[in-house]
């Protein structure tokens, strides 16, 4: 095998680049937009995804939940389980539903003593002390000192039940804001109250679980799973896992969109280096008729190929990285929620050259193949 | 023997109809000759040239070249060896359009493993040879055909092959131009030894030959009469530069 000499090959490549420097610069422009294009899809991608997850996390305060449509959960399983060396804590709540002015309202009985886990963001008034008394959502609009009627329909039930409840205080969120954005209505009433005007005895139908250690969680999840095999069990991981399919599809969507734009980057490139192998097709004919090995022709034109690509590359991911940031800040101009971080990754830089390094080399292979294939003697008879 | 070409033919077959581009060559040439190969248009001299050049292979026949059965070598080893031993100047479009000229001339000495610093002085060498030391930094649009065509001797003589290769170097240059590059040809030729083949239709250029082969119909005649060698030249500079050359020579060891 004959030794590398690069000097030659560098010397051909950055001769013929200086000369083409234009042709060439639109050429990285084409591959370096669908590298931007990838950069910030998947910036912002994992930027939401990471956010969501950050989010979720914080403000549902359970690791796991277990909900019965039956409040058939015995509360002493509640000190069954605190005694458990790997959960931290379990509340036990009801949740119903009723019908309040002709709105579907949900019904939530929680224990006072441990008000604070609920974390009621209120608006006006105070939290609930004593029987009868509630704290309702915006959204059922009512005030406090209100005296309102709910009748609470349940199969479970075995009828109609009608609650004659106090408003006592109006709140913002339940539970950090995680239930109240699903818009419930919510009407928080004391436990003890709340099971003595439904008959349903020491039972609860919802119990949420915070596990000590978060290794544990999926252990505890399966558990639970198994031992309350009519319950559902809900734990923090399938809530992301629902959210990471809604990114899969989002990313399926993204990576279309970007396969287009380097598709074009590809076809560009192409295109460029088909043409410009046919201009120089009387240059490659002298450099083989010198001796210039078909191997060091071809690898100048590939060390430009590459040149271009490691160009494109680099200010992709430095313009889609900026661009994700340029587009977040006018979303949040716009008044939009889309505070999510956007954080450089080194992974985004290696992903963006890898995928201009292979748009360039598929665009150019064609054209490179033919030059290492051509014959001095056919090329010299074009002009002989 | 610098060049034995024994019962070489060419014959190119299009499908229809068989065209016998040389039809039994036999050539034998020491080294230091000055090949002139003359004959009408079609007569085979580009043919043979080609197939001297090692840029063609025979149909039949074998061609040695510095003792190397050339016809028979794989087109890697093929490149690596026409890079050492030979030298080619075609019609025109001699020279690599965004290189210099120094860079032109140095580029096969490069390719060859010399060190670029090293190869870059030779070539500035070469071309004070050509007279055109100071041209080392124009690119071949900044120069007139003649002296381009004299920046492609230079290069040709780069990796100092003991065969030169010249396809009617002088047809598309004006008369002053066309003799001194004549001049550098017998130049080259006398003072380092190299062996020439030129393939012309001027009369003109056989003033330089030492021996001068007809070429007609794919064969070759060889001229009973011995050439005049009368061409004049000025070899002052020539010849200073040449002295330069040897000692970058014995630097790079070629």
């Amino acid at each position: 095998m004959q030794r590398l000499c690069v000097d030659h090959i560098v010397m051909l490549a950055a001769g013929d680049f200086r000369m083409r420097i234009a042709r060439y610069f639109l050429t990285a422009l084409a591959i370096s937009v669908g590298v931007a294009l990838v950069v910030a899809l998947a910036t912002v991608s994992d930027a939401a995804r990471s956010y969501v997850e950050q989010t979720l996390y914080k403000v549902y305060p359970a690791d796991v939940m277990l909900y019965s449509d039956t409040i058939n959960i015995p509360q002493r399983l509640l000190d069954v389980l605190r005694k458990s060396p790997s959960i931290e804590s379990a509340e036990g709540i009801i949740i119903t539903t009723g019908l309040y002015n002709g709105k579907v309202v949900s019904i939530v009985g929680i224990p006072l003593k441990d008000v604070d886990y609920f974390a009621i963001d209120l608006i006006s008034g105070r939290l609930p002390v004593s029987g009868g008394e509630a704290v309702v959502e915006e959204s059922v609009e009512a005030r406090p000192g209100d005296e309102i009627t709910i009748k609470v329909y349940s199969g479970a039930l075995g009828g109609e039940r009608t609650l004659r409840v106090k408003v006592v205080g109006v709140m913002r969120s339940f539970l950090k804001g995680f239930i109240g954005a699903f818009r419930l209505n919510l009407v928080v009433v004391p436990l003890d109250w709340l099971q003595q005007n439904l008959d349903t005895g020491p039972f609860v139908n919802t119990v949420l679980i915070t596990a000590r250690n978060k290794a544990e969680v999926k252990a505890l999840y399966a558990t639970l799973k198994e031992t309350f095999k009519d319950a559902q069990v809900f734990s923090q991981e399938n809530l992301l896992e629902t959210v990471n399919q809604v990114f899969n599809a989002l990313n399926a969507v993204f990576s279309v969109i970007s396969g287009a734009a380097l598709a074009t980057a590809a076809i560009t490139t192409f295109a460029v280096m088909s043409i410009t192998t046919r201009e120089r097709l009387r240059e490659f004919g002298l450099l083989k008729a010198i001796g210039i090995s078909s191997r060091d022709i071809t690898l100048s034109v590939a060390a430009e190929v590459m040149a271009i690509a490691l160009a494109a590359g680099a200010v992709g991911v430095v313009a889609g990285f900026y661009g994700a940031s340029f587009v977040k800040q006018i979303l949040v101009g716009m008044g939009i929620n889309f505070d999510v971080p956007i954080t450089f990754r080194p992974i985004y830089a290696a992903i963006g050259l890898a995928t201009a390094i292979v748009v360039a080399a598929v665009g150019a292979l064609v054209p490179m193949y033919r030059v290492a294939k051509l014959r001095p003697l056919e090329i010299l008879r074009l002009w002989q | 023997m610098a060049v034995e070409l024994i019962n070489v033919s060419k014959i190119y077959n299009s499908g229809v109809a068989k065209t016998v581009a040389l039809d039994g060559v036999n050539l034998s040439t020491a080294p230091g000759e000055a090949v002139v190969l003359m004959g009408p248009s079609g007569s085979g001299k580009t043919t043979l040239l080609n197939i001297i050049a090692t840029l063609d292979r025979p149909t039949s026949g074998h061609v040695l070249i510095m003792g190397v059965d050339v016809a028979k070598l794989p087109e890697r080893e093929l490149e690596r060896f026409r890079l050492k031993n030979i030298g080619y100047l075609f019609q025109s479009f001699n020279l690599v359009p965004y290189l210099t000229a120094e860079q032109n001339v140095a580029l096969p000495l490069i390719a060859l493993g010399v060190k670029k610093e090293l190869a870059l002085l030779r070539a500035r060498a070469l071309l004070e040879f050509v007279g055109l030391g100071n041209a080392a930094r124009l690119y071949p649009h900044q120069m007139s055909g003649g002296m381009q065509q004299r920046v492609a001797i230079a290069r040709s003589l780069a990796t100092k092959p003991p065969i030169l290769i010249l396809d009617e170097p002088t047809s598309n240059i004006d008369l002053d131009n066309a003799a001194v590059v004549l001049g550098l040809i017998t130049l080259a030729n006398r003072l380092m030894k190299t062996t020439v083949f030129v393939a012309t239709h001027d009369p003109e250029v056989a003033r330089i030959a030492t021996r001068i082969v007809y070429m007609r119909g794919g064969r070759a005649y060889e001229s009973p009469e011995p050439p005049r060698r009368e061409l004049k030249i000025n070899l002052e500079h020539a010849a200073s530069a040449f002295e330069k050359i040897r000692h970058i020579d014995e630097l790079i060891g070629l």
